[in-house]
């Protein structure tokens, strides 16, 4: 049996979700509120003790961390691959998404925790909050909660994750005037890992993803929503509010 | 033909290095002379445009970053098998590396950036410094050279990364109480990935290491592939180095 647990098809939810419904697999959906802390949950950190989303369940073996479940599926049930068959292009959709992990997304996350977490924070009573602290197993994600909750990232740093979202693009832009997919002409891990990371940008930094920059990104995007898999992913949405995409709710631009 | 531009076998370096040696590859060997700043060299920003080691160079293709490279190597090369047949230690392997690389790579690095490669980079004069940060492609290495020639990083952040340190090896720790190897019961390159960055910890955080750990290391430091890599040309003085002879 499969299960996932992950919160809104956004950030690193999205990754297992949509890989999951490209390859056409079966699976139980657990939903992880994320408002409601159900992350940190005594339940929830005996899976990850990380405390954090997505997590698989495969007959018993728990996988963590969405760029490696998304190789473990296509280890497990390789009939719809989605690693390149060349092994330079597999090479390239690793390299990819090491960047989107370690450069792409922790920028953007920035933006986003910055945005949504002081709106979380304020519907809580006096002291609760520092009880939910106290639960968060990671002492550099109970740091990032502290400052995210008392809008405490300096401009600095916002400024910097800023400039590192459009140096970003730039990069995708580059790959897509060489190539149809990031990883080459097949469509891969790379594009299914990279989705949800592109998807809030317009809304954050227009400036950095329009035709007139970023044509071939702008391009890429709208392949991707034709996706049949992208567009059963998207349906999984708990939270749907009036006039607003699932992505851009969960990154914070909805309170 | 396969060719690996690379520096010292330690660090990033040394991840592939052993990697090819534990697969018996023969490949040519390109050293490249971080003290004498080649990385950012026209010829090396050539093939890695982010100007840094190692790079593989198979058949005219270029491979940058040490973990892919290692998992291309396995694509390419499985004779000699480094990845678990099991899936679900094949995705532990991939979880460790990761972590190595996102958590316990950078504190250490930060730790031997401030300790050694700060030596360097004070000798140089004004003039000659922005003539080298003038060549770093990546804004976060000029950056980072920027730092260590001036005040360095800060206590805090020092602390933080030592912390860290501590943090990792713990993690290993665990790991090695539950399996022999860091994905299981087979080495794997979630091993070879971890063994530059724990050979230094005895020498200059005594007080982080742990007995399984210890183990490990030992058993690590007996193997031919680390032999034969640890023997790879080392031009760096004593002074700078973090482990080996």
């Amino acid at each position: 049996m499969l299960e996932l647990y992950h919160y809104e098809p956004s950030a690193n939810s999205m990754k297992p979700m949509l890989c999951l419904k490209e390859k056409g697999l079966e699976f139980v959906s657990h939903y992880v509120d994320l408002h409601s802390f159900e992350q940190h949950s005594p339940e929830f950190v005996k899976v990850n003790p990380n405390g954090q989303v997505p997590a698989l369940i495969h007959d018993g073996a728990i996988i963590t961390e969405s760029t490696v479940i998304n190789e473990y599926l296509d280890d497990v049930f390789p009939q719809v691959s989605l690693r390149p068959r060349d092994p330079v292009a597999r090479a390239h959709m690793r390299i990819w998404s090491k960047f989107v992990d370690e450069y792409f997304c922790p920028a953007l996350s920035m933006h986003g925790w910055n945005v949504l977490i002081p709106g979380i924070v304020e519907r809580l009573k006096k002291g609760e909050f520092d009880q939910l602290l106290e639960r968060i197993p990671l002492k550099e994600q109970r740091d990032k909660w502290k400052t995210a909750a008392t809008h405490s990232f300096t401009e600095e740093q916002l400024a910097d994750s800023k400039r590192k979202v459009g140096v970003s693009i730039e990069r995708m832009e580059k790959i897509l005037a060489k190539s149809r997919w990031l990883a080459g002409e097949e469509y891969s891990l790379a594009d299914v890992n990279t989705f949800s990371m592109v998807v809030p940008v317009p809304r954050f930094f227009p400036e950095f993803l329009n035709e007139k920059v970023a044509p071939r990104t702008m391009d890429w995007v709208r392949r991707m929503n034709e996706r049949p898999a992208v567009k059963a992913a998207l349906a999984m949405s708990r939270k749907p509010a009036p006039g607003a995409s699932p992505a851009t709710l969960a990154t914070g631009t909805r309170n | 033909m396969l060719e690996l531009y690379h520096a010292e076998p330690v660090a990033n370096s040394m991840k592939v290095l052993l990697c090819l040696k534990e697969k018996n590859i023969p490949f040519v060997s390109h050293y490249v002379d971080l003290l004498r700043f080649e990385q950012h060299k026209p010829e090396f920003v050539r093939l890695n445009p982010n100007g840094q080691v190692p790079v593989l160079v198979h058949d005219g293709a270029i491979i940058t970053e040490s973990t892919v490279i290692n998992e291309y190597l396995e694509d390419v090369f499985p004779q000699v098998r480094l990845r678990p047949e099991n899936p679900v230690e094949r995705a532990q392997m991939r979880v460790w590396s990761k972590f190595v690389d996102e958590y316990f790579c950078p504190a250490l690095s930060m730790i031997g950036w401030h300790t050694m490669v700060r030596k360097v980079a004070q000798k140089l004069k004004k003039d000659e410094l922005n003539e080298v940060l003038s060549h770093i492609p990546l804004k976060e290495q000029r950056d980072k050279w920027a730092t260590i020639a001036g005040a360095s990083f800060s206590e805090e952040q020092l602390a933080d990364s030592r912390r860290k340190i501590g943090v990792s090896i713990e993690r290993m720790e665990k790991l090695l109480q539950k399996s022999h190897w860091l994905a299981g019961p087979t080495y794997s390159l979630a091993d070879v990935n971890s063994y530059s960055m724990v050979a230094g910890v005895p020498r200059f955080f005594p007080e982080f290491m742990k007995p399984r750990a210890a183990e490990w290391l030992e058993e690590m430091n007996a193997r031919p592939a680390v032999k034969a890599a640890l023997a790879m040309p080392n031009k760096v003085p004593e002074t700078l180095r973090a482990f080996g002879d």
